[in-house]
């Protein structure tokens, strides 16, 4: 028996061990360092040749799941805001609208897959490099035996000066919605060209922009990516018939497996160790989108439908 | 030859009752006679089952009127094309640009065979001449292929690697001895339909050549379908996408839920 199964949106057969196990490492990595595992998906399918688009759009199905129950335990524990998740979610829906028309433009013109490349190499490097140098850095601090001191979120007085200001009770924050719906605007475009939740690009606005409480920030993000993925996974299946429910389906029985054995490994690790090890990995994931860029590639002459009639 | 006269005698009194044409008696000689070719079709619809390596399809026909002496010494032969369905294609060529590969040159094809299997009797070159195969478009070499291009060289290159990607890809293909003929003058056909072979609207062309020289040509229509579960998915995916849509993201939220379910127990 053959243990290779057949993709009916993407139209390929892959080993089903290989699927789940995918997820399961994606999952324990998740677990381990916090994060949604979106923007290891679509990568790692393309590496094995999973067409972009459908990499992209099933990635955003199989974020929408671990967000989802994350979100919801949040709200039971209370810490989460949800008029500013709303706000963010609306400003996520239009962005995602605006990325998927991109994105249909950029297939029908055939640069879908080198600008989702050149996006993950510009978004995994640069992310990767900054948490590389920042994690080295809080580690040499405590070798020489200071205590790692934690970067005071900067001061951002233009910002507090906008207009139309609003008070959010559950953050405690008094802020412009100028800065929330373009943040959430940036997170659901990206979430649809990219396939990925947006998480590590939503927290980190989120405290050093909006400056909101730590203890909030993860179940608002969650909440915001939530929504946000569920949208782009219904307008990917409308507009471009990216979404494989089947392999989203195995990726996720892996992830929900693999999340577990994450988050045990995750407490014996200090948060330094962590955040240089996922600098690592994600640096080394950049790198070899770079190089599949560089390189010549096996087919130079590739073949699409024009109207993907049933 | 006995036969043929006693049947001439029998009819004899009848031409003579009705009308005299020539013509008549000469239908009834056989060395005067037109080969036929026809195909027996016996479904118009083939569903590839829960198989997901393949499958067969078996086609048979008839050939009739053949010259009993060229027919032993097999003069006649038999080619059976199975195309479909067709659709709009594009193709890019990669290039260097700026030290990365990017997708440059596009060429769109107008109306192509998604699948295009050629079946013959014989090698192709034993069957008749290269011009006789240009002129039916017949083989790989000669299939058309429009392309919505002025540039020749271009459509040239283009043409050559579609017709690469597709034989890779099992969807073109020339099959030498896949017809093969049976008792009397029936003939048969198997094409293998691999596992990703298109749905839709397909035909069937017969071709028949007696020494060399091509005589007729015959179609019918077919179409191929899919019945099992990836298929379906695939059709929901495409028919109704929002439906489909929303279905995804219960499968992903029910997911996560029972997998905290069973996790939380222990």
């Amino acid at each position: 028996m053959s243990l290779d199964i057949y993709l009916p949106i993407a139209e390929m057969s892959l080993n089903i061990f290989l699927l789940i196990g995918m997820g399961a490492g994606v999952g324990f990595l998740s677990g381990m360092f916090g994060i949604g595992g979106g923007f290891l998906i679509t990568p790692l399918l393309i590496f094995f040749n999973v067409p972009s688009a459908i990499a992209v759009g099933t990635s955003a199905n199989q974020v929408i799941g671990s967000s989802a129950t994350g979100a919801f335990s949040h709200f039971k524990r209370r810490t989460l805001d949800i008029k500013l998740g709303i706000l963010l979610v609306l400003g996520g829906l239009v962005g995602s609208i605006l990325g998927i028309q991109a994105f249909s433009l950029l297939r029908a013109v055939g640069q879908l897959d080198l600008i989702i490349a050149l996006l993950y190499v510009l978004l995994l490097g640069g992310i990767g490099i900054m948490m590389a140098i920042e994690s080295f850095r809080a580690l040499m601090r405590r070798h020489q035996g200071r205590n790692p001191v934690l970067k005071r979120p900067g001061n951002h007085n233009w910002i507090l000066k906008l207009p139309f200001k609003v008070r959010f009770r559950t953050s405690m924050i008094y802020v412009s919605i100028i800065p929330v719906l373009v943040i959430g605007f940036a997170v659901g475009a990206l979430s649809s060209i990219m396939g990925i939740g947006g998480g590590f690009v939503l927290v980190p606005a989120m405290i050093y922009v909006l400056r909101v409480p730590t203890n909030i920030v993860v179940g608002t993000s969650l909440f915001q990516v939530t929504f946000v993925s569920a949208f782009t996974t219904v307008m990917q299946a409308i507009t471009n018939q990216s979404v494989d429910v089947v392999l989203a389906f195995l990726l996720m029985v892996g992830g929900v497996i693999g999340a577990q054995y994450g988050t045990r490994a995750g407490r014996h690790l200090r948060a330094e160790q962590l955040r240089l090890l996922m600098a690592v990995l994600v640096l080394a994931i950049a790198l070899r989108l770079a190089f599949q860029l560089f390189i010549k590639p096996d087919d130079l002459f590739n073949l699409s439908l024009v109207n993907l009639a049933p | 030859m006995i036969k043929i006269v006693l049947s001439l005698m029998i009819i004899w009194p009848v031409c003579f009752l009705g009308c005299l044409n020539t013509a008549f008696a000469d239908e009834l000689n056989p060395s005067l006679l037109v080969e036929n070719i026809d195909l027996i079709s016996t479904v118009d619809q083939i569903t590839v089952g829960g198989n997901y390596s393949g499958s067969h399809l078996y086609i048979a026909g008839v050939i009739e009127n053949t010259d009993p002496l060229l027919w032993r010494q097999n003069r006649y032969n038999v080619i059976v094309v199975l195309e479909g369905p067709n659709r709009e294609l594009i193709m890019r060529e990669k290039k260097r640009k700026l030290g990365v590969w990017v997708n440059v040159d596009a060429l769109m094809f107008k109306r192509v065979p998604l699948f295009y299997a050629v079946a013959t009797s014989r090698q192709l070159q034993d069957i008749t001449d290269s011009d006789t195969y240009r002129e039916l478009g017949l083989g790989l070499n000669y299939v058309h292929l429009r392309m919505l291009s002025e540039q020749t060289q271009m459509k040239e290159l283009f043409r050559k690697e579609l017709i690469e990607i597709k034989k890779k890809q099992k969807l073109y293909s020339e099959n030498i001895g896949a017809v093969v003929f049976a008792k009397g003058s029936l003939f048969k056909v198997q094409f293998n339909l691999p596992a990703n072979v298109p749905v839709g609207a397909y035909r069937v062309h017969a071709y028949l050549f007696k020494d060399g020289a091509f005589v007729k040509e015959v179609s019918t229509s077919l179409t191929i379908a899919k019945a099992h579960l990836a298929y379906s998915i695939y059709r929901a995916a495409h028919l109704h996408s929002l439906w489909y849509g929303i279905g995804a993201i219960l499968l992903a939220v029910a997911t996560s839920l029972i997998g905290q379910l069973i996790f939380k127990k222990d």
